[in-house]
């Protein structure tokens, strides 16, 4: 039961008639409390009353009380004698819902209000005394009656109706940003201040800031002024906000009429760097702009992507600027059709600045992890272990096998600067795979090891070698072209490990080398993807001092390759 | 009609059967002393209420027999060895009783001026106090109640009396608990069935089955009955005897404030709640409604913190 009352009514300009009706939803009456929600905030109650007065109108207004001042006005003369449950014959145990409903009140609405860091909030009850329910709500806004609206319109039947038309009509309707239709148009809306706004194409969009009551409505009739020149703009990435002249029209795609001059042209989206441009469009022009923004992570504020496409339906002749850096896909040629409409003159955007080169995104790459297989052969024939865990005086000395080399994998950390850097860690594991077998012989000023009055063999075989060599803070030097990095580094390492006889071993731990290197490595790193890597590289390792047998047998040197994949950032 | 019936009877009757008659005991150690001293119509008198203090002590019937034998009171005499000899057919002085007893039967066919044998009438009592017992209808002249009188009164005997009395104490119990359950339940209950509250507990009360808190229940009654009948001045003070026979029952409380605001005396009666049912509800809204009577702001703000206090939903 609707009743539509006319209450209130003003315009913005000729072209504008503004309505807001009230609907007279309940006769009862209801009753707005307001408390304070944390100690010494009673001025907020006042505060809130004063908000609530304002989002109140018409017939809504009339039905309602605000405040225990109007409450007390709306119970002068009420003496209450009868109290149900206490006159007369009937009993309850809870009296409250029949004694309020007997006051002639339809609901209350209980509000705590205030303020914290976060800005105003509201905790809403909606008590209806016919069933004696309530329901609660909580809204949170810096703006006090979008914090209070939140909370009443969650638990208070508060939409209000907005009509939109427009003439011509077929424009379309944003409020506050947000596509509704076209014109003509009836739509719910939330009670509260609302930009509307209406788009046509080749017509001069127009713009409201409307406050719509609780259960009120507000109609919007627009006269549409046509207008000779026309903006289409669309930009990426999705969400990209579009301004002109610092007014948000829309996001991701605008067409529309725009009056002749010059404007601001600006877009912005999270993440990525503000684009912004003056143009001059002139009478029976028409802009055409195609934007990808760039990411605020690029090294210049460069843009990648600009294409000027051909005209739409009102096909006018676009000039694609010079100088600019067109995309990796170029729009479709510019196309001059005819129409039956004058066709305007084509505008001239500025050129646009450079984005970054290959070289130039390889060379950003500063810091990188990279994994991959390594291979290291011995030049000598020697390998020389300790005793492991035991003061034995047992060593192994060479290789009596032909097999030589070790195949294992690496990781490495490393940072970089333009040209310099360093290979912060780096950790490889080395093996044998084909059968090997070493002669053992003794610590020097030692005689072979005997263990339980035994005399260890001077032969093992056959052996497993497992070698760990680390190397850290080795100096970096690197060129980058293109997607390609050419780098060489070196400094020291430490190659530790076992070496141990599989089967039936007397020298039950086996042995282990300990020796400090010299290594280098240089290569070549090949970008793909992002920042992923493929590279490959040569390994050489110099022995610079460890342990020697009685014998003067010491470790030998190795050299070796590397390839694998790497990450770059 | 119930009403006036109820009204027609004694305010405090005397217990008719169980331990309220007296102690067994005792009574049957009197009736030998006086029975030795040869006082028999002392004897008989003492012996009866015996056997109405405990009707399952089946020797007091004997001893009643001997002495109404002896104090010529052949009708009565007979009568109970008749009971006694009915209810005990395994006692080792069943044969000497089953002598003396046919002795009575003849004394008495030779005996003048003697009165009637009562067993016709009392078959017809007991009929009427079943009858009336499963119709429920307890109390009143004609009621299950008045006929356990009558019998008792006219001298009816027997173990069977106890049974009665109990059965007649648990049907007014139960239905006096009704009633009162009822309104506490917030039922409208008719004045008739108020007024029935009182009887029903004063019949417990004769047959020994009162409940713990039967003069509270008594005093709430009539106030209840008063109070239906707008006898506010008289409903007040009955409220104020059951609340302070029984304190943990709090709505005799409200029920004092209610018979003193339906008086006229608002303050008397929110002052009454205020004082034991603080923050229950019917206080609160009386809180309102006087407040309101002071000023319109006073009962605004009253009105405000019971809203808020007890309407506005709590955070889960």
């Amino acid at each position: 039961m609707l009743g539509v009352t006319s209450v209130l009514s003003w315009s913005r300009g000729p072209a504008v008639a503004l309505a807001f009706v009230a609907f007279a939803a309940h006769a009862e009456t209801t009753v707005w409390l307001v408390r304070p929600l944390y100690p010494g905030q009673e001025a907020l109650v006042e505060k809130t009353e004063r908000g609530l007065d304002r989002l109140l109108t018409g017939d809504a207004r009339k039905d309602s009380l605000i405040g225990a001042r109007e409450l007390a006005g709306a119970l002068k003369g009420k003496t209450g004698e009868e109290v149900p449950c206490l006159s007369g014959d009937a009993r309850c145990a809870d009296p409250t819902d029949a004694y309020v409903a007997s006051l002639g009140f339809g609901r209350v609405m209980m509000i705590m209000g205030g303020q914290d860091e976060v800005g105003f909030k509201f905790k809403v009850a909606s008590y209806d005394p016919r069933t004696g329910k309530s329901a609660l709500a909580t809204a949170t806004n810096p703006v006090l009656e979008k914090a209070l609206l939140g909370a009443v319109v969650k638990v208070f039947p508060a939409s209000a109706t907005l009509d939109v038309k427009s003439t011509p009509s077929g424009a379309t309707v944003y409020v506050d940003d947000q596509k509704m239709g076209t014109t003509p148009l009836s739509t719910q809306v939330l009670p509260g201040e609302h930009v509307v706004r209406l788009d046509l194409k080749l017509h001069q969009g127009v713009e409201e800031n409307l406050f719509i009551p609780i259960r009120g409505a507000a109609t919007l009739d627009k006269l549409l002024e046509k207008v000779t020149a026309r903006v289409i703009v669309t930009a990426s990435p999705a969400g990209t906000s579009i301004a002109i002249d610092g007014q948000v029209l829309g996001k991701d795609r605008v067409d529309r009429g725009i009056t002749p001059g010059d404007h601001t042209l600006r877009l912005t989206a999270d993440g990525y760097k503000a684009y912004e441009q003056t143009v001059t469009v002139k009478a029976e022009e028409q802009l055409v702009l195609d934007k990808m923004l760039e990411k605020i992570a690029a090294p210049e504020p460069a843009v990648k992507t600009v294409v000027i496409h051909e005209p739409a339906k009102t096909d006018v002749p676009v000039v694609r600027p010079q100088g600019g850096r067109v995309g990796p896909t170029p729009g479709p040629p510019i196309i001059a059709a005819r129409t039956d409409t004058p066709v305007p003159p084509a505008v001239v955007l500025p050129p646009l600045p450079k984005g970054p080169t290959e070289s130039e995104i390889t060379g950003e790459q500063r810091s990188y992890f990279q994994f991959g297989f390594q291979y290291a052969r011995f030049m000598g024939n020697s390998l020389v272990g300790r005793r492991w865990g035991t003061a034995g005086t047992g060593r192994t000395e060479t290789f009596l096998t032909p097999s030589r080399y070790l195949v294992g994998g690496e990781a490495e950390y490393g940072a970089t600067g333009q040209n310099f850097g360093l290979s912060v860690i780096g950790l490889t594991y080395l093996t044998n795979v084909e059968h090997a077998g070493m002669s053992v012989g003794f610590a020097k000023g030692t005689a072979q090891e005997v263990i339980d009055g035994v005399t260890g063999p001077d032969v093992i075989d056959p052996v497993k070698i497992h070698l760990l060599q680390l190397r850290a803070l080795q100096p970096l030097l690197r060129v980058c072209f293109w997607k390609v990095t050419l780098w060489v580094q070196g400094g020291f390492e430490l190659r530790t490990g076992q070496i141990v006889e599989t089967t039936n071993p007397f020298y039950k731990d086996g042995f282990m080398p300990l020796d400090v290197l010299f290594s280098a490595r240089g290569g070549f790193k090949l970008r793909l993807i992002e920042g992923f890597y493929l590279y490959g590289a040569g390994n050489y390792a110099v022995y610079l001092t460890g342990e020697t047998t009685d014998s003067g047998v010491r470790s030998g040197n190795t050299w070796g390759f590397n390839s694998g994949f790497g990450y770059g950032f | 009609m119930l009403a006036l019936a109820c009204s027609a009877l004694p305010a405090f009757a005397e217990a008719l059967v169980g331990p309220g008659v007296g102690n067994a005991d005792t009574l049957v150690s009197e009736g030998s002393k006086l029975f030795n001293r040869k006082d028999y119509a002392g004897a008989s008198a003492n012996l009866l209420k015996a056997t109405r203090a405990s009707p399952a002590t089946l020797s007091t019937y004997l001893q009643l027999a001997r002495a109404s034998l002896l104090d010529k009171q052949l009708t009565r005499a007979c009568y109970a060895y008749r009971v006694y000899l009915k209810a005990s057919p395994d006692t080792p002085d069943r044969k000497k009783a089953s002598a003396e007893s046919d002795q009575c039967d003849r004394q008495l066919k030779m005996a003048k001026g003697q009165p009637p044998d009562p067993t016709p009438r009392y078959v017809e009592l007991r009929a009427t106090f079943f009858s009336t017992l499963e119709k429920g209808e307890l109390v009143g002249v004609s009621g299950a109640a008045q006929a356990l009188r009558q019998l008792v009164q006219e001298g009816f005997l027997g173990p069977e009396l106890g049974e009665m009395a109990s059965k007649l104490g648990a049907a007014v119990v139960a239905q006096a608990d009704g009633i009162f359950k009822r309104v506490l339940a917030l039922e409208r209950v008719p004045t008739a069935d108020l007024r029935a509250g009182r009887p029903l507990l004063e019949v417990a009360a004769e047959v020994g089955a009162s409940p713990a808190d039967a003069k509270a229940r008594m005093a709430f009654f009539d106030g209840l009955s008063e109070l239906a009948e707008r006898g506010f001045a008289k409903a007040e003070p009955a409220f104020a005897e059951a609340a302070k026979a029984d304190p943990s029952n709090k709505e005799y409380v409200f029920y004092r404030a209610l018979a003193l605001f339906q008086g006229g005396e608002r303050f008397a009666a929110l002052k009454a709640l205020e004082a034991d049912l603080k923050d229950d509800p019917r206080t609160q809204v009386l809180r309102v409604t006087v407040a309101l009577g002071h000023s319109p702001e006073n009962g605004a703000a009253e009105l405000e913190k019971l809203l808020f206090t007890t309407r506005f939903p709590q955070d889960k």
